[in-house]
This record gives structure tokens, sequence and C-alpha cells, in this order.
């Protein structure tokens, strides 16, 4: 009986999980003019394609999609290296300066982001590099999150592994890249997620710098959508539906990695 | 040792795959990161050196911009490149441009309502071009309504000239309300005022289901709207806040009332404020008239195609007995940025798209309903057409006929704030008729309008008088 | 040899990070610093005047209904965020595994779709008239579907606080589900046999297991509620929603900066905001003792 209830509940969540999401989908399909009239579903004789055409047609939305995979693809990578770097040091060794570095990374993440957007804009500006996605890439290479996550579960790799290494006459490097990622992997894969949903969903920084529609992430073009003279609710909910699938994908391949990962780094506390 | 198979290609990767230190999931991002990387590399943006970049914000001004680009390069030789950016972001990335000094562009078209946050700071640094000596040069000026440029008047310099002059006429259901008023002998024309309107409609409100206006109070327009009608204002030529002037307190204790008063004394209520809900209350009748500028007549004959001939246009019901029929909502300025390299050519695009020949004028207005400053246009046919969705009206000469009586609108830095605390206050006001009803309500606005205006007085007064900065 | 690898690779190792730290990191974190001691207007336009933009805002009373606002967010968020992904935790905790597996797809489902792309989904769920929300409740409870929540003053806060519940509860959940099943199911039993009963098995043995994780999702939660910015933004077009029942501190920052121009100002509200956040942090940290737990 309790299992029952248990049950039911859950179901109660899911279904309120999954109905924005469902009706995401059915909107996908919606004509424009059924808006008004099919709150929720329409008759399926009444579903078209006709948003995915007006979505193509009036923007350049594969090409937002090919923005948003480069630079995601390139700032997750770069992200990794540097914070499971970064977090092997400072978790495997000990050195001067160590407390600072950390106290000081760990203010900063408490600093909200529009407050250095004019001074990131200047800078971005002086090497050159508005209206380019490297003005997203290189900026975006900083990820004291993920440093911070890397280090809480290096922690737990055991220094035995690493002196046997070292006996072995591995450098350093070696040690990092050999013996510590790999058994890391749960939590590249939790970090692979989360730094991918984040890049993916970037917004604000990417509308300030980006100018070129041509470079537009898919964010910034699909708001462009709500202009001010008319709404595309139809295209609109098409184009969020794609621009979300490549992250449910990604999701769905690495969902155990990512939990264990993300709740190996957390429950250490 | 080799076990069977391994040794086979699948079998290797597998072994690769597996032995990777870091694992499928960045190989997996990397890939398709190095996918799309070759895919724009195939398909590079096209390096456009235009030599002049324009930023623009309505998409239907773009493809008319875009238009008038063509014809430029082949004119001038000079290339233009009309850039569409979100509403929302233009503000935003116009201010980092401006404070970074880079990739400002050559022209630029700013909402009326943000304009005034530009012109701040001191006069030689501000970062649009006074296009006062332009305009004269060009005689222009006689062209245009004077009010129309108030607005973008900052201490006498013109930063920016006017897209439009946005004079707003009532719209209303003149399929409900035309047979009503006829069947007593009165035509739409003969409610000369606002008392007249309610007065002699009165017989068709049936609370709950049919008001006669639409007045969305929440977000402040209406009330603008009635305000300017009156000769009111937030902000006087000089600067000076006046949003809490008698003006305005008449004109919040007359309009808080239609909307806050209950049963058959409420005559005003809103479903929403252009959107579709709020079609949808019109096209069912559940409020049979609304404050319409021209653009958004364009608006409402695209989302409420059901009323394709019910609907009439006329110069709004006065305050008072030969006052004001009309008012203004909305606005939109070009100006031409300081670092424009060749302001010159900026003037001439300029020209090209505000001030060109009266066909051009006319092709806008038949798409847009958008009526323009410039006088000279206003002879094109377009604008004389009979309009079948208007009933058979002449909807450009409806539009024409009130132009020169709009009433100034006058900008400031300070204008969003001063908005949103005038959006306080007539909530304020809404919620205290709706309390306390009309006893005591006047002395209740005066004050909430003071204290409202007093706020943003001591912003204003923090600001640095820059000009004798040095 | 390796002894002296070892004692630069440390270095070696964090220097790339430290370089892009100090380049997108500190330096704007500096300038903005400097920046808050000015009132702004334009790049080449600068009043020094120390202190007052801090002193003003302390007066500002568009700053304090921010605050209140973003308060009322946070709390409301995080006092109804963890008992519902802590319970959908516990619920899930009694699921068989398969079950578990798919039920947390679900719950985490609406993280994956993003903050941006679902205030593009809510924009349209949450419109008056077609829109899921209203379409649902009329359907189901008969209230009527003209409800604007984005246009009623004491309905925006609490739709916000709806969407980030839908964007965030699955996110935490994970934490908590994880966390539960970490605890030593032996402890169970020995409470058990001692004879107590669920509700003191959940006080005594359950809360505290999870106790780390607890105050690092209520610490994460408080913080990042604190700084709503582009929910708010993307669902309430450039304004402040009605009557500024959507301003929010970053956003009266973003007001202040990019659309009043006067970036000093800006800064100003942006250090304080870190401050208090900062605060907060400790303050809750101090409260729930961290790290220091009796076993």
């Amino acid at each position: 009986m309790r299992r029952v209830v248990v049950y039911m509940l859950l179901v109660l969540f899911a279904l309120l999980c999954l109905v924005p999401i469902a009706w995401l989908v059915a909107s996908a399909f919606k004509a424009n003019a059924d808006f008004h009239v099919y709150p929720v579903v329409p008759p399926v004789d009444r579903l078209t394609l006709a948003n995915f055409t007006s979505l193509f047609t009036q923007m350049p939305f594969l090409r937002f999609m090919m923005n948003s995979f480069f630079v995601a693809g390139a700032t997750v990578i770069l992200q990794l290296f540097f914070s499971s770097l970064g977090g092997f040091a400072l978790a495997k060794y000990d050195f001067a300066g160590k407390k600072t570095v950390m106290g000081v990374m760990l203010a900063t993440m408490m600093i909200p982001g529009p407050v250095l957007l004019a001074p990131m804009y200047e800078l971005i500006y002086h090497m050159g590099l508005i209206d380019s996605h490297l003005g997203l890439i290189v900026p975006g290479m900083v990820n004291v999150f993920g440093m911070f996550l890397f280090r809480q579960s290096m922690l737990s790799v055991p220094d035995e592994m690493l002196q046997a290494a070292r006996i072995d006459g591995c450098n350093e490097f070696q040690i990092f890249w050999h013996v510590v990622m790999p058994v890391s992997r749960p939590i590249v894969g939790a970090f692979c997620l989360i730094a991918f949903m984040g890049t993916w969903n970037s917004f604000l920084w990417p509308q300030i710098i980006l100018q070129s529609s041509d470079r537009f992430t898919l964010p910034i073009g699909l708001n462009q959508m709500i202009g001010v003279y008319e709404a595309d609710y139809g295209a609109m909910m098409a184009g969020t539906l794609l621009a979300v699938l490549p992250v449910v994908v990604l999701f769905f391949l690495l969902q155990k990695e990512f939990i264990a990962g993300l709740t190996k780094g957390a429950v250490k506390g | 040792m080799q076990a069977q198979g391994v040794d086979t290609a699948p079998g290797r990767l597998r072994r690769w795959l597996d032995e990777l230190p870091v694992g499928l999931a960045p190989l997996l991002i990397a890939a398709t990161g190095l996918i799309a990387g070759l895919y724009l590399l195939v398909h590079p943006v096209p390096e456009q050196r235009a030599d002049l970049t324009m930023w623009v914000f309505g998409a239907l001004h773009a493809d008319a911009y875009q238009a008038a680009a063509e014809s430029f390069v082949d004119d001038t030789d000079r290339t233009v490149d009309v850039q569409l950016i979100n509403y929302n972001a233009v503000n935003q990335k116009l201010r980092s441009a401006l404070w970074a000094a880079v990739n400002v562009p050559d022209l630029v078209e700013i909402e009326k309502s943000a304009a005034g946050g530009f012109f701040r700071g001191p006069l030689d640094k501000v970062g649009f071009l006074d296009l006062k000596p332009y305009l004269e040069r060009d005689a222009i000026l006689d062209r245009v309504p004077a009010h129309a440029l108030a607005a973008y008047t900052d201490r006498g310099a013109v930063f920016g000239v006017p897209h439009d002059i946005h004079p707003v006429l009532l719209a209303y259901r003149a399929d409900i309300i035309d047979p009503y008023l006829a069947r007593r002998g009165l035509r739409m024309e003969d409610l000369a005022t606002w008392d007249d309107y309610f007065r002699e409609l009165r017989g068709l409100l049936v609370p709950d289901e049919r008001y006669l206006l639409q007045i969305e109070y929440g977000d402040a327009w209406a009330f603008q709207i009635f305000l300017l009608q009156r000769g009111g204002g937030i902000f006087g030529p000089d600067g000076r806040l006046r949003m809490d002037d008698d003006i305005a307190v008449a004109t919040m204790t007359w309009m808080i009332p239609l909307v806050a008063e209950s049963g058959d004394r409420k005559v005003a209520e809103s479903l929403g404020n252009w959107d579709p809900s709020f079609y949808r209350g019109f096209i069912e009748g559940y409020y049979i008239a609304a404050l319409c500028p021209d653009w958004r007549s364009s608006q409402i004959q695209t989302f409420a195609k059901e009323l394709h001939g019910k609907l009439r246009v006329v110069p709004l019901p006065a305050p008072a007995p030969g006052g004001l029929r009309t008012s203004q909502m909305g606005g939109t300025m070009l100006g031409i940025s300081h670092s424009a390299k060749d302001p010159e050519l900026a003037w001439r695009f300029a020209k090209e798209i505000y001030y060109g020949s009266p066909e051009q004028h006319g092709r806008l207005f038949r798409t847009t309903n958008i009526l323009t400053p410039d006088r000279r246009a206003w002879s094109d046919p377009a604008y004389h057409e009979p309009r079948p969705y208007w009933s058979g009206q002449a909807l450009g000469e409806q539009f024409i006929a009130v132009a020169d009586e709009v009433p100034p609108f006058y900008s400031s830095g300070f204008l969003p704030s001063a908005q949103a605390k005038l959006n306080e206050a007539i909530v304020s006001c809404y919620s205290r008729y709706r309390s306390h009803g009309a006893e005591g309500f006047e002395a209740y606005v005066r004050q909430r309008l003071k204290s409202a205006a007093d706020h943003v007085r001591r912003q204003m007064a923090r600001e640095p008088d820059w000009d004798t900065e040095e | 040899m390796p002894l002296r690898t070892a004692r630069t690779a440390p270095y070696l190792f964090l220097a790339p990070f430290v370089l892009s730290f100090l380049i997108f990191g500190a330096y704007p974190i500096v300038r903005s610093m400097i920046l808050s001691l000015y009132i702004t207007s334009g790049p080449e336009a600068q009043h020094f005047v120390g202190l007052d933009n801090y002193l003003h805002l302390l007066q500002d009373p568009d700053f304090w209904t921010a605050f209140r606002n973003t308060a009322t967010f946070a709390l409301g968020s995080v006092l109804l965020q963890l008992p519902l992904s802590l319970g959908l935790a516990l619920l899930l905790n009694r699921a068989d595994m398969r079950g578990r597996t798919v039920f947390r797809f679900i719950f985490f489902s609406p993280n994956l779709m993003g903050l941006v792309f679902s205030a593009l989904l809510f924009m349209l769920i949450l419109a008056p008239r077609f829109g899921l929300l209203n379409a649902a409740l009329h359907a189901l409870f008969g209230l009527p579907s003209t409800t604007r929540w984005l246009s009623t003053p004491g309905l925006v806060m609490p739709a916000l606080i709806m969407v980030a519940l839908w964007l965030y509860a699955g996110f935490n959940m994970v934490y908590f589900l994880a966390a539960l099943q970490a605890v030593d199911g032996e402890l169970y039993e020995a409470a058990t046999i001692d004879g107590a009963g669920r509700w003191s098995q959940f006080w005594h043995v359950t809360l505290p297991g999870i106790r780390p994780v607890l105050i690092f999702v209520v610490v994460l939660s408080t913080i990042g509620s604190f700084q709503l910015f582009e929910l708010a933004f993307l669902l309430l077009g450039n304004s402040s929603g009605p009557d500024q029942a959507g301003l929010t501190i970053v956003m009266y920052l973003y007001q202040n900066g990019f659309l009043g121009g006067d970036l000093g100002y800006a800064s100003a509200i942006g250090w304080t905001l870190a401050l208090m956040v900062l605060l907060l942090a400790m303050i809750q940290l101090r409260i729930t003792g961290t790290g220091k737990e009796a076993r």
C-alpha cells in the first residue's frame, strides 16, 4: 500500500515535470493561428511542420546550432583541461600560497556576472576579440566551480597510487594523465555535462559580445525572434525544441557518470 | 597474449577508448565541436567591410532599410550593413559599445523612452552627433512637425531625428457603437469629450461582459497618453520633472476610477496590452474601444483578422470641451554616432530612409500604418486609400488630420526611472481607490505622485553638472 | 628527482588557470571596484564620488525594493525547493533500481532544458488565454483563464519561483538521492532495534547523515537565488515587471548600468550584492557548523 502511494506521488511529480516539455513538443507542431484555439494539443490532422520550415527560412538556424556546438566544444575541452589540472594541483600538493589561492577563487564565485560586463567588454575589445567566437571561448576558460569539483574528487585518490607511479619514474604530468584522470572518469563525465550545459545556455555575455547574426549562438538567435512587430510562437517553440535536443542526448549518454561524478564530489562535502 | 578478435579494428578502437584517460564524454564533445568548427570553416562569415553599419531593432524597419541599402549601393557605390538587433538587447549593446568605444554603429535606431539615457554627460561627449546643423542645412526642419523633435533634443542639440509621430486615435467597434448611436440620432464624431463618450455609451455597458474602453493601467502607457492629452508630461522642456504637477494629479484622479470602480460604474477594463489576450478581448467585445497609435493599428490588422470591416478610428474624445483630440505614444529615433567615420555619408543614408521619396513613405505606410513626420510625403496616395479593414476609412488621412496637434514628449536620462516610479504610483492609487473609494482620493494622489517624483529628484540631484566639469 | 619536479609541478599545473583568472577574473573585478567609486555617463565622463554611491544605495528605495523581491524569491525558492527535492529523493530512494533511473531522468529533464530555453517556453506557458498553465488551471479547477501571471504585481514572484522550482527541483534531488544512498544502512538497523519510529529515524539518522549535502545545497541555492537575473529578464522583457514586482538586485544593477548608463552606480550595487551574498553564506555555514558534527 505504501508502495502504491510512493509511486503515485512520483508519477504526479513526473507529470508536472514532463507536461511543459510535452507542451513544448506539441506546440512545435502547432500552427500559429491555432495557439488561441487549441491551448493544449491540436487535433492530429492539424499538426504541421510549418514551424520548422519557417524557423529555417526566417533565420540561419543551422548556423546558430553550429556556432553553439563549436563554442561549447572548444570551451568545454579547454575548461576540462585547465580545471582538472588545477584541481589536481590543489588536491595533491601542498605549496605556498595554496590557501590564499583557494580563498580568493572561492570568493570570486560570489560575484554576480553583470558587474563585470563592462570591464570585460573593454578587455575583449583591446584583444580584438569582439564579435568573435574566441571572445566567448577565451574568457570562458576560467571555471572556478570546475576546479573545485575536481579538487574535491581527486582528494580521494589514494596517495599510494601517486607514490607508486613516482617510483616507477613517471613525471608529475604523466601521473596526472595516466593515473589520476582514468580514476576520475566519472567526475570528468559529470563535469563535461555541466560545462556543456553552461556554455550551451550561456546568454548574457554572448548577447553583448556577438554582433553579426551569423555568429549568434542558439539562445541569442532564438531570442531574436521576439521582435517588436511580431511573435512567431510556433517557430519559437520549434527552435526551442531543437535547441534542447543536444543536451538531452548528451545527458542520456552520460547519465550514469554524471550522477556518480556529481554526487561523489558533493557528498564528501 | 591476445585473445581472438581483440586485434580487429573495432576491438582496437574499443580498447583505445577504454584506455583513454578522460573517457567518452570529452571525446564526444570534442568531436561535435570539431565537426561544427569544420562547418564554420567551410561557411565562413562573409567579411563585410561595409561603409556604414546600422543597428535596427524592428524587423519591419530592417527589411525596409535593407531595400534602401541596396539602392544606396547603386547610387553611391557605398555599402550599408543593416543589422537587426533584438529589441531587448539594443540598449545594452549600444551602451557597451559606447563604453568600450568599440564597434559603435554609424547609425542606430533607438526607442524613445531609452533615448534620453544616451544624452547624459558632457554635451560634447554625448555618443551622438548634433543633427541640427544638418537638418537646417538641408531644409528639413520645416518639413517635420516641431513637437516630433522634442524627445530627442537635449540642451538645444538634436541628437536624433524622429522616425515617426505616433499620433493616437480611438479605434472602436463601429459595428457595435455606430448602430447604437444612430438609433439615438448621434454619430461617433459628436462625442467630443470623454464625458460625452462615457455618458452616451453607458447603455452599452454590461459589467463583466462589455466595457466601454480598454485601459491597461498597469504599465503606465494609458496614463501617459491621457497625461499628454491634457498638456502634461513626465518631464518638461527644460528637463524639469513634472510628473507630480496639477495636470498629472488631475489625470490620475480622473483615470483611476474608470478602471477601479465596481459594478456598473466601472467603464474600462483590459485583458492584456496588445498581446494575444488583448486581441481576443477586442474580438469578443469585452471592450469596444482602445487607444490606438498608428503603429498598433497595423498590428491589430494582422492579429485580429476577425475584426475586418468592424473597426473605425476617430480622434480621441477631449479631456474638456475644446481640448486636444489626440495624444502620443512611443517613438523611434535615428542617431548618427559620434564616432562615425563619415558623418556626411551616414546623414545621406539617413535622409534616404527617413526623408526619401513620398512613394517610399507611402509604401511603408501600407505595410506598417506608420505616419512619417516628413510632411512632404503626406500627399502620397497611400495615405489616402480607403482601407477595407477600417470600414473603408482612409486611415492615413485620419492620422494626418491630428498630426500637427500631437503634444510634445520631453525626454530625459531619468525617464526610465521616472516611469518605473510612476508605475508604482499608479498601482498604489489603484489599490487606494479600490479600498477607500473616492474619499480623499485626490489628496492621496497628490501626495503619492509627489513622493514618487521626489525620489527621482533625489537621483537627479546627484547628477553632476557635466558641462561645468573639467 | 621526482621530488624536484614535484615542487614546481603544482605551480605549473595551476599556471594556465591562474593566468587566465588574473586576466579575465581579477582585472575586471578590480576595474569594476574602481568604477563603483564614480558616477559615470559614458567612456570619458566619470565623476569621482568616493563612497557616495554606496551611501545613496543604502537610502535608495528602489534598491530595497529589489532587495525585498530578491530575498522573497530566495526564501520562497529555498524553502520550497528543499522539502520538494529532499522529498522526491526520499521517495525515489524507496523505488526499485529501474524505476529510479527512469524517474531520475524525468525529474532532471527540466534542468536539461536550460534556463534560457525554459524561459522562452514559460513565456508562452504563462500567457493569459492560450497559455498551458491557465488552460490547465481552468480545466482542472475552474480558475479563470485570464490570470496574467507576468503582469500582475502579486503574481510575478510566485510565477518566477514556480519556474525556478520546475528547473531546479530535479537538480537538487540528484544530490540528495546520492547522499541518501550513502547513508550507512546499519545505522537504520540500529535505530529500528532501539525502537525508533520512522519520523525519529528520519530526524536522527537521515538528516545528520546527509548533512553536508544539505548544507551544500542550501548555501548554493541561496547564492544562486540572490543572483536571479536572466530568468526575470527573459520573462519580463526589459522591464522589472508590473509595479517593479520583478525587480531583482542584479536586474536593478543592469537597469542602472545598461539602461541608465551609470556603470559606476551599477558596480556599487554589484559589490553590495556580493558582500551580502558572502555574509549570508558565512552565516549559514556558521549556523550549521560546517565540518564539525558529532558522530
